[in-house]
């Protein structure tokens, strides 16, 4: 034990002397400052860019309206869709109403608001079940009807229980913070990072040649293999963990704390806590708290951060290099990004895919086909093979 | 340590695929005997170090270190040695300073020895720079310095002179040589400068294909000397009692030629010699014909 900590002591001094390291923890702290002001940006602009949306959207709908009208007018044949006019009406009348409230929003209007826009989300819903809007457009406008109906619920959920929405959801304190962290890219970026980190904590000797230094000192391999290791997932989770709760506590004094309690939607329990295929289930919601919604990707993140690690240490330890390492895995990240842009959302590779689980919120969210509990399960188990070959390897291989 | 040697190794193999490496090397180390190992390249030098020095694991064979089975205790067996593989391998983002400090701190060093080491390894302030910014030369001292932290028994120097200018060579020589004074140690080291080798080392083992191969008598003659006495008849029993007879041949009436195991023996047989009133008039060194050491080494081809 205390050879070990001595192990773990010395794995420090290297992280931290490491030129490498120093310039990618700056970069780390640049990125997360880069996205407080990312946020703080799109909170100021919300407004002007949905009053904007609205007035295309409303300009659309009644131009859709009005070429209706002549058709019906100058087309003998023409047979006009009841259900179309209504649906456009609506959606015509209910984007100028929104973007009246985004053009001068007030506080008291929130209840307004939010009934508003569900009218709005129902009939696009309506209106893509019964063709009249195509998918693709609504996916464009961010308004794909997986998303709408998250919304309609959340929207139902804050009238029910009268909880105050914030006015713009870019609204930046320290527990939106948090969830943002989860958002989009920002996971794959932070494993990125993780990766970057970990990628030379055993080959970096062996390619610099301080490994004839440091493995001809009077610990076996098996320590040096496992003092490496914890070292490296230790540094990391700590690293991360202070960075996220510097930042939380700073945007916190300047922002306030935000709610714990807002509502978030995420998937239902049937598909998060399942091991097997649930595409039945897919679009099925309910609505937690933001704590219980933060605890729930904090845990998936942590277990991705650590497979990432593994798996990076694993690879360049079997491979024998720090730049085909560092290949292969921007290879296996951008396959990522390729299964998310051109695989369908019921796709069974997304179910057995360990990547498709570092998309955080769609997984929480239950949109694709990928459930919670599996992939826990999946990484824990692939981390656990490849820990166990790379250490065999290490263990035995002759440098 | 019950055993006279501080290293013993006895059958080693090691076999990479098809290629045969080491075949049964075995060889031993005395207590403070300075060792040189030489073979031509690819001969199985490096491996057979990096062997002592658990890098290399081989197939079969034992390895012990002060008594230590290396294989069944590494950790202790380890202890009792360092190393310094080719080019020393140090931490280039790192000062010379935290270098030290890195491994004085895994070996438990105390803050007098690493002071010791700091002045042995002589750079100043230097020491303080980045490891990176360091000339060859300097990169072998502070290896050499982080080697000798651990005051250890037994010392493995692969290729010490390797990449070092002449200026390099001479100082690595004279700190070889201070250090045999200075430390109680043992040293096992390799190097295709045969007279690098025969400069320092008691005793020369050689290597080729694998295999130890007998060490060609001129080097094991390399300590002979031809004394001129003023009375060889009463030196005889003298030298005699010192050196085994078949080591002396009584070349005329004053001149005898003794070949003896180390340098040490002459300064005991020449004070034993003028203890008893014996005069020595004269003394020469048999020079080592170094090409044809090289060709009974390493064959016709330099393989």
């Amino acid at each position: 034990m205390i050879k070990m900590i001595k192990l773990i002591k010395s794995e420090w001094s290297k992280f931290v002397e490491s030129r490498k390291n120093r310039i990618v923890l700056l970069l780390l702290i640049g990125y997360l400052i880069g996205l407080v002001f990312y946020y703080v940006k799109l909170d100021r602009e919300f407004f002007s860019i949905m009053e904007q949306n609205m007035r295309i959207q409303s300009f659309e709908a009644n131009q859709k309206s009005n070429i209706i009208s002549i058709l019906e007018e100058h087309v003998e044949d023409y047979e006009k869709n009841p259900n179309e006019v209504a649906f456009l009406a609506i959606e015509g009348r209910t984007s100028t109403l929104l973007e009246d409230y985004y053009k001068a929003p007030k506080v008291n209007d929130w209840r307004h608001n939010l009934e508003l826009e569900n009218s709005k989300f129902k009939n696009l819903i309506f209106g893509e079940k019964n063709e009249f809007i195509q998918e693709t457009i609504l996916k464009a406008r961010n308004q794909h009807p997986t998303k709408l109906k998250q919304q309609i619920m959340m929207n139902e959920f804050l009238l029910e229980n009268s909880m105050e929405p914030y006015l713009s959801p870019y609204k930046l304190n320290g527990v939106q913070f948090l969830t943002f962290l989860l958002k989009r890219h920002n996971p794959m970026i932070l494993i990125i990072f993780s990766i970057i980190l970990s990628i030379d904590v055993f080959m970096g000797e062996i390619e610099e040649g301080s490994y004839k230094l440091y493995f001809t000192q009077p610990y076996s391999r098996k320590k040096i293999y496992w003092s490496k290791l914890l070292s490296i997932l230790l540094f990391l989770i700590v690293i991360m963990v202070s960075l996220i709760l510097i930042f939380f506590i700073i945007i916190s004094m300047i922002y306030g704390i935000g709610k714990g309690d807002f509502p978030q939607v995420i998937g239902s329990t049937k598909i998060l806590i399942s091991l097997t295929s649930n595409v039945d289930n897919l679009g099925n919601f309910q609505v937690i708290s933001t704590s219980g919604y933060l605890i729930l990707g904090y845990v998936l993140l942590l277990f991705s951060v650590i497979m990432s690690i593994l798996l990076t240490v694993a690879f360049s330890i079997l491979i024998n290099s720090i730049s085909r390492t560092l290949g292969l895995i921007t290879g296996l990240i951008m396959l990522n990004y390729v299964f998310e842009s051109f695989l369908d959302n019921k796709s069974m590779l997304r179910f057995w895919l360990p990547l498709s689980y570092l998309n955080i919120e769609q997984v929480i969210k239950g949109e694709v086909n990928a459930s919670y509990l599996l992939g826990i399960t999946i990484t824990v188990f692939l981390s656990i093979i490849l820990t166990a070959i790379s250490y065999g390897k290490f263990i035995t291989d002759d440098l | 340590m019950n055993n006279k040697y501080v290293v013993v190794v006895e059958n080693l193999n090691k076999t990479y695929g098809k290629r045969h490496i080491l075949k049964d090397v075995s060889f031993k180390i005395s207590h403070n005997e300075i060792v040189g190992f030489i073979g031509p390249n690819g001969a199985g030098k490096s491996t057979t170090m990096k062997c002592l020095c658990n890098l290399v694991i081989p197939d079969s064979g034992k390895i012990q270190i002060c008594d230590v089975d290396l294989f069944k205790e590494k950790e202790k067996a380890l202890s009792y040695q360092a190393s310094l593989i080719e080019t020393p391998g140090l931490y280039l983002d790192m000062t010379g300073r935290k270098n030290i400090h890195l491994i004085s701190k895994m070996r438990d060093i105390t803050k007098e020895r690493v002071k010791e080491i700091e002045d042995f390894i002589g750079l100043r302030d230097k020491l303080d720079i980045k490891v990176s910014q360091y000339s060859m030369g300097m990169k072998q001292r502070l290896g050499l310095g982080i080697a000798l932290l651990s005051k250890p028994k037994f010392l493995i120097l692969d290729e010490p002179t390797n990449g070092l200018d002449p200026n390099g060579i001479i100082d690595l020589r004279n700190t070889l040589q201070q250090l045999i004074k200075d430390e109680d140690i043992s040293i096992l080291f390799s190097s295709h400068q045969l007279g690098e080798v025969e400069k320092l080392a008691d005793r020369i083992i050689c290597i080729n294909n694998g295999k130890i191969i007998e060490t060609p008598e001129v080097i094991s003659e390399r300590f002979s000397y031809i004394l001129q006495l003023s009375d060889l008849e009463k030196a005889r029993p003298i030298i005699e009692s010192i050196i085994d007879k078949e080591k002396i041949q009584y070349i005329s009436l004053d001149n005898v030629k003794v070949s003896l195991e180390n340098q040490k023996l002459l300064s005991e047989l020449l004070s034993e010699l003028l203890e008893k009133g014996i005069l020595i008039l004269d003394i020469n060194k048999a020079e080592i014909d170094i090409e044809s050491v090289y060709q009974q080494v390493y064959g016709d081809k330099n393989d």
